[in-house]
């Protein structure tokens, strides 16, 4: 190529480059302007409302008090917020715990098998919440399969068989919960043991590790990266659910969400549900902050 | 003659339809360097990893000092592996990596982590103790591998290609430093390469692998001298195989009529060669003579002779190779390796010479198969 060719060519070059960089700028635009409108203009909407006071019906008087926030602390509703956090760790502690050998089973099955064990574990994704909530309650109730399981094998077994009590109590939310989430903990944690490179388990054996050794030295350690998302994952949707508690929970099992939606409908008393919500948005992003400083302290000493 | 450390015999291994390794036999002498040489797919590792324990055979025995261990996991072998991607635990640091294999077998922490310092030091890292694999370069980070291999002083250590991921002027160094460590710690190492000159270089004996079986284990001077069959032949070197028919003769040499050249050859005898078969004479570049037509050497320096024409010179620095036409077939040319001994920018041969091809009996090798 000549040099004449290069700086003829040059300009139009620099065209290209410009019209490339302008690209990314209207689709951040785009977007930005998507999650201005529907995810900030609202949100901050609700902020001003948690400092405001209801008047009537209808009205909500700004009066940029702290009011509301103070209510919020009351033992009534902190109690629940606290019932709420109790409810979504053992909802994540229960789906680590389950998850965790469905993640190992999947990462270390045949290559060909793996696309069909993953699609099980979505496919609960593409039947509606509700839905998957009503066949809970079909399979929980005191004449539901469980029951009737358990009925049928002490009858069998000659034992006296009293139904179990599964639903509308703190165990039924939990275990909604459990299976509502169980996909947001298998995921992550299949993701980092995919990552695990495989020798590192056959090196643990060769040295002489038991089979149960090296997978708490070496395969857990590996996934740790896939427990604090997965956990975080579950945790925080699990602790604004709204759907599960109300169905399959108790008169005293509802959860944050539960008391905030009735601030909302039932006692139309806008600022303290707004108060409430951001409570709980604050809960939740103390949460996901504490995903870094987990995962630099397991990394161990840089 | 001592026992062998590791004895397998008739190990077979079959991975769906592909059979990976046939009936392979081999003994592993304490204290040598062995190595399993052959291209990628030979079944090499697989047979490592069924001494590891890490595989199970579909039929054969694996004795570890007189011991069936046979069916025995990994982690009840005294041998230990050093992998190809050195597995370094990522989440521990070189000295916990190193304390690994003595915590998993009841060792204290503190006994652990002295004799994991001190084994540190024998492959000099020193003060590395504290660094995360992912602070170590490659080198380091094979001898961290090195090291946690040999802290639990296996019987033998088990290597599955362990110089491949390094570049070329630290792979040449980790050669010696594996011999020097072999010798400092006495056991029986076993290693894993594809590449024919690491095996030559290090080993004190070497199995030639290729398509699930060993064709010929011997000692690497043997293995280039005298090579078992054309396989062999070939992975271990460069090497010019003229087939022919061939006659005993009766005087410690074994004549072959090569059709292809109209001339007869002589090469070393060999046992159990019979008159009237069809074999193959081997001969490496570098033990074939070229001279001008009328300076060839004469006598038993000259028992083979081929005259031809220059074909194509290929300069490599220290030495030249030349391609030489000896006759009609394709076949029909021969490669000989010249040391650039004098100054090489004049070659003493160019492409359209007459030259004449010289070597004694005993530098071919007769092969039957």
């Amino acid at each position: 190529m000549t040099a004449g060719a290069g700086t003829g060519r040059r300009p139009e070059r620099q065209r290209g480059r410009r019209r490339a960089g302008l690209l990314p700028g209207f689709a951040a635009l785009g977007s930005g302007l998507w999650f201005l409108l529907f995810f900030l203009a609202p949100l901050a909407f609700v902020w001003v409302f948690s400092f405001g006071r209801q008047e009537g019906l209808i009205d909500i008087e700004l009066a940029w008090t702290l009011d509301n926030y103070l209510r919020a602390l009351d033992p009534l509703y902190l109690d629940i917020l606290l019932r709420s956090i109790w409810l979504a760790g053992l909802t994540a502690a229960v789906s680590l715990a389950l998850g965790l050998p469905v993640a190992v089973g999947i990462a270390f099955a045949p290559a060909r098998w793996k696309p069909l064990l993953l699609l099980l574990v979505v496919l609960p994704f593409l039947t509606n919440l509700l839905i998957r909530t009503y066949a809970l309650i079909a399979v929980l109730r005191t004449k539901g399969y469980v029951n009737a399981v358990l009925g049928w094998a002490a009858e069998w077994l000659g034992l006296p068989f009293e139904p179990l009590p599964l639903l509308y109590n703190d165990a039924a939310v939990v275990i909604g919960l459990v299976y509502v989430h169980m996909p947001f903990m298998i995921l992550p944690l299949y993701a980092a043991l995919e990552r695990m490179d495989r020798s590192l388990v056959e090196a643990a054996l060769d040295l002489g590790a038991s089979r149960a050794r090296a997978f708490w030295t070496v395969v857990v350690p590996a996934a740790l990266p896939g427990v604090f998302a997965g956990t975080i994952l579950v945790f925080v949707p699990a602790l604004g659910s709204y759907l599960t508690p109300d169905l399959l929970g108790g008169a005293d099992s509802q959860m944050i969400a539960n008391v905030i939606e009735r601030q909302f409908k039932r006692a139309n008393d806008w600022p303290f549900g707004a108060a409430l919500s951001l409570l709980l948005i604050y809960a939740a992003f103390g949460t996901l902050a504490l995903r870094p400083a987990l995962a630099r302290r397991w990394r161990g000493p840089r | 003659m001592t026992a062998p450390v590791i004895r397998a015999a008739g190990l077979r291994k079959r991975f769906g339809t592909v059979e990976a390794v046939r009936d392979v036999s081999l003994e592993i002498r304490a204290g040598e360097f062995f190595a399993l040489l052959g291209p990628s797919g030979c079944g090499k590792t697989t047979v490592l990893r069924m001494l590891a324990g890490l595989e199970q055979p579909d039929a054969g025995t694996v004795f570890i000092d007189g011991r069936d261990m046979t069916g025995e996991p990994p982690n009840r072998r005294s041998v230990n592996m050093v992998f190809q991607s050195y597995a370094l635990f990522p989440h521990l640091s070189a000295r916990d990596n190193v304390a690994y294999g003595l915590r998993a077998s009841g060792t204290g922490r503190a006994e652990a982590r002295s004799r994991a310092e001190e084994t540190l030091e024998l492959v000099a890292l020193g003060g590395y103790g504290g660094r995360m694999p992912d602070q170590l370069s490659g080198g380091e980070r094979q001898r961290v591998a090195l090291a946690r291999a040999l802290v639990k002083r296996p019987r033998a250590l088990l290597l599955d290609e362990p110089l491949s991921a390094l570049d070329a002027p630290l792979r040449e160094q980790m050669r010696f430093e594996l011999v020097r460590l072999r010798e400092t710690v006495g056991i029986a190492f076993v290693l894993v390469t594809h590449d024919r000159e690491e095996a030559l270089s290090m080993a004190d004996r070497a199995a030639v692998m290729e398509g699930g079986t060993i064709r010929q284990t011997a000692p690497p001077v043997e293995l280039y001298e005298r090579p078992a069959d054309r396989f062999v032949a070939g992975f271990i070197g460069a090497v010019n195989l003229i087939a022919g028919t061939g006659r005993q003769v009766g005087n410690g040499s074994f004549e072959i009529d090569a059709p292809g050249l109209g001339v007869r050859l002589r090469g070393a005898e060999a046992p159990g060669l019979q008159s009237g078969c069809a074999v193959w004479l081997a001969v490496r570049p570098e033990k074939i003579a070229i001279t001008r037509p009328g300076d060839e050497p004469s006598g038993a320096a000259a028992a083979n002779r081929l005259a031809g024409t220059v074909e194509e010179v290929s300069y490599r620095g220290g030495l030249s190779i030349y391609c030489i036409r000896v006759g009609p077939s394709p076949e029909g040319t021969v490669r000989v390796a010249r040391p650039n001994a004098g100054s090489a920018l004049v070659q003493p041969f160019t492409v359209g010479d007459r030259a004449v091809l010289t070597w004694p009996a005993e530098a071919g090798t007769v092969l039957v198969s």
